[in-house]
């Protein structure tokens, strides 16, 4: 999979702090099969559907504006919560690419973009701007500079964000990480080699999981 | 020439790293711990043709859909659940991985697990996919959550790490009576907040956690990850020797000595630079309840529900008002006047021999009126506390008694808690949700969820005697 250099689609606010991932991906859906990319199915799921299954017509990612949106823009502590990977695999599946949010939970932000779902970190009032564009004109599109770093409003404000260029490679080559890293073995290779010699103890495993046993 | 003083944290950070790219790190994985959410990474793991680097440094211990009722696979809630755990083990002894299998008295929650059998020791990189990671720090361990990159650790024996930035907590005085270490903490994030740790890693010192046990200290370093801590860590003394002694992956005798030794240059030196460095005196704390869909939503036993009107930040106040809608809760409210509809004490946070105990004091001789549900961290857990009689006063007293697992925390297994119910949890999440759709989770201390279940609402644990 290959992700992109520059976005540009619909954005839909989602204003209000500490999203967690048990919104995200309901704990009850986690036992499902990612087959066909169905976990965009579960993505909010309490959040657009009530008990009985019927669309809640106030969330906004059920108004037919937003429907096409490829961008969320969040508020603080986006996914935090459990580091279930339906959580970043249900928003890729439902069609987000990029999240645009004032901070995001621990794990989240470290790994979604390995994955092909980018998280970028604006400033609270940045976010803020933004969310309010994006409500008083719902449907419109906001772009994502990933070359030159910079996330452009609808009206043509500009806001730059860091990315290392680490994150930056991974995320636009998409999926390469553990051949990279595979890249590297005669490095682990020896490194192992030296570890074993700096704590043998922590290596010495056989037969360690037949004690106790009863 | 001395070298620059270090955290313990970036001890650890520099002896397993094996590159830097910018602020990045290659990290040499020492542990893998893998639960029975697993099998989709194994899968992704075969599909790409990569197999397991070094299954003898990787452990499976199902737990997120173990059945609390039995533990045999007939217990299971359903065929889907049963076919993970079955098939996670399948796989991962085709790769070469011990399997903690469901009847094994040592099989249970994974951190608790790990911890017990010395599998997490000081100095150590251990990583499993859950956000609760940071549970093993209590050894010393630098042990993060890693999500979706299980299979990157699984083929390579590395993960990238991004150097966190270094925080330290130092937990001076005393606790009061009928305040405990689970209290302090809930209290310690209602005050930082839920990004108060962002982007750090939480070293936690001072006398008080020198005072606290092994236990303690598993559960301040679990709910690390509720102020937005990826990992926290507490430096190895001889509390966590004394531990170690014996268990099972522990060195054994024949190293037990160097290791020691190595134990014992691992703590941050005294010069050691932290950028946030924090003091709370334990003194201060009391019993704490949370009222809405955050860990940072506690207040003392003894307080009120708060009014969003007080907010001032719109996201806040948003977040606030979407809470107490969900929770059912008014503005003013006092916490002690909150009827509850079901207990549970268990979870990663708290579900270890001495949180049981302390729930088994308050238990003794007395009734629970709602339905309560007991599960132990594990099965070695289960066994103690059962040499030790607790099952006979949580049965007596009408409480169910579970087999090990994560259970009603997350409600993965089954467990769930009813629409419109409230829980008073020892878990370490209230979010909307988590233990059923509707469900309302309101987070405490073991023995604030004993004295919860004899009257049938939140209750000041100190207004109980104790048997």
């Amino acid at each position: 999979m290959s992700n992109f250099n520059v976005l540009t689609a619909i954005a839909a606010p989602l204003a209000i702090d500490n999203v967690d991932t048990d919104q995200i991906f309901p704990s009850r859906f986690t036992s499902k099969r990612r087959a066909d990319g169905q976990f965009g199915t579960y993505l909010l799921y309490d959040q657009r559907f009530d008990e009985t299954g019927n669309v809640k017509s106030d969330f906004v990612l059920n108004d037919a504006r937003f429907h096409e949106a490829r961008i969320l823009v969040a508020a603080s502590n986006y996914a935090c919560g459990s580091a279930r990977p339906g959580a970043i695999f249900s928003h890729i599946d439902f069609g987000i690419r990029a999240i645009i949010a004032e901070s995001f939970g621990p794990v989240f932000a470290e790994v979604a973009y390995k994955s092909g779902l980018l998280t970028i970190q604006l400033a609270k009032q940045d976010t803020a701007y933004l969310r309010d564009v994006l409500s008083e004109k719902p449907g419109s599109q906001l772009t994502i500079d990933l070359t030159e770093q910079v996330v452009v409003a609808p009206d043509g404000r500009r806001f730059a964000f860091q990315i290392d260029p680490f994150t930056k490679r991974i995320f636009v080559q998409g999926g390469s990480e553990i051949d990279l890293t595979l890249s590297m073995k005669d490095q682990i290779v020896a490194f192992e080699a030296r570890r074993r010699k700096v704590v043998p103890w922590a290596y010495d495993l056989a037969g360690r999981d037949l004690q106790s046993k009863s | 020439m001395h070298k620059p003083a270090r955290t313990i944290v970036e001890k650890i950070l520099e002896s397993n790293r094996i590159t830097e790219d910018g602020d990045r790190s290659l990290l040499y994985v020492d542990r893998l711990v893998v639960a029975d959410t697993a099998l989709p990474a194994f899968e992704t793991l075969r599909s790409a043709g990569y197999t397991t680097r070094n299954p003898a440094q990787a452990l499976v211990i199902p737990d997120h859909y173990t059945p609390s009722s039995g533990a045999t696979l007939a217990h299971v809630a359903d065929d889907e659940r049963r076919n993970l755990i079955r098939n996670t083990a399948r796989v991962a002894r085709e790769q070469g991985i011990t399997v903690f299998d469901l009847g094994d008295r040592r099989q249970g929650i994974q951190h608790v697990v790990s911890t017990e059998q010395g599998f997490a020791q000081p100095g150590l990189v251990l990583v499993a996919v859950d956000s609760h990671t940071s549970t093993q720090g209590a050894v010393g361990a630098l042990a993060f959550s890693i999500s979706a990159d299980l299979p990157h650790v699984l083929a390579t024996q590395c993960i990238w790490l991004k150097t966190p930035r270094m925080m330290r907590i130092n937990l001076e005085g005393r606790l009061a009576a009928g305040v405990t270490p689970k209290d302090l903490v809930l209290g310690i994030i209602a005050q930082l907040g839920s990004r108060g740790a962002g982007g750090f890693a939480v070293e936690y010192a001072g006398r008080l956690v020198r005072e606290f046990s092994i236990e303690a200290r598993t559960t301040i370093c679990n709910l690390a990850a509720e102020m937005g801590a990826r990992l926290a860590i507490v430096a190895p003394d001889d509390k966590t020797i004394d531990y170690l002694h014996g268990r099972p992956y522990a060195p054994t005798e024949r190293d037990w000595d160097a290791a020691i030794a190595y134990w014992r240059t691992l703590p941050s030196d005294p010069e050691a630079r932290f950028e946030r460095d924090l003091s709370f005196d334990a003194s201060d704390f009391e019993p704490m309840v949370t009222w809405g869909n955050h860990t940072e939503n506690a207040v003392p036993i003894t307080g009120v529900v708060p009014d969003p009107a007080q907010e001032p930040d719109p996201e806040r106040r948003a977040h606030m008002i979407k809470s107490l809608d969900y929770m059912g809760l008014k503005p003013a409210t006092r916490m002690t006047d909150i009827e509850i509809q079901q207990v549970f004490i268990g979870s990663c946070a708290n579900s270890r021999i001495e949180d049981l105990r302390e729930a088994a004091k308050l238990l003794r001789g007395r009734k629970a009126v709602v339905p309560t549900l007991i599960v132990p961290g594990s099965g070695l857990v289960k066994a103690q506390a059962e040499a030790e009689g607790l099952d006979v006063i949580f049965r007596s007293a009408g409480a169910t008694w579970g087999e090990a697992g994560c259970s009603m925390c997350n409600s993965m297994n089954g467990d769930t808690v009813p629409a419109g119910a409230r829980c008073a949890s020892t878990s370490n999440r209230n979010h909307m949700g988590r233990q059923g759709r509707g469900s309302r989770t309101h987070l405490l201390s073991p023995p604030m969820a004993a004295a919860a279940a004899i009257t049938g609402r939140l209750t000041d644990v100190r207004t109980l005697a104790v048997a």
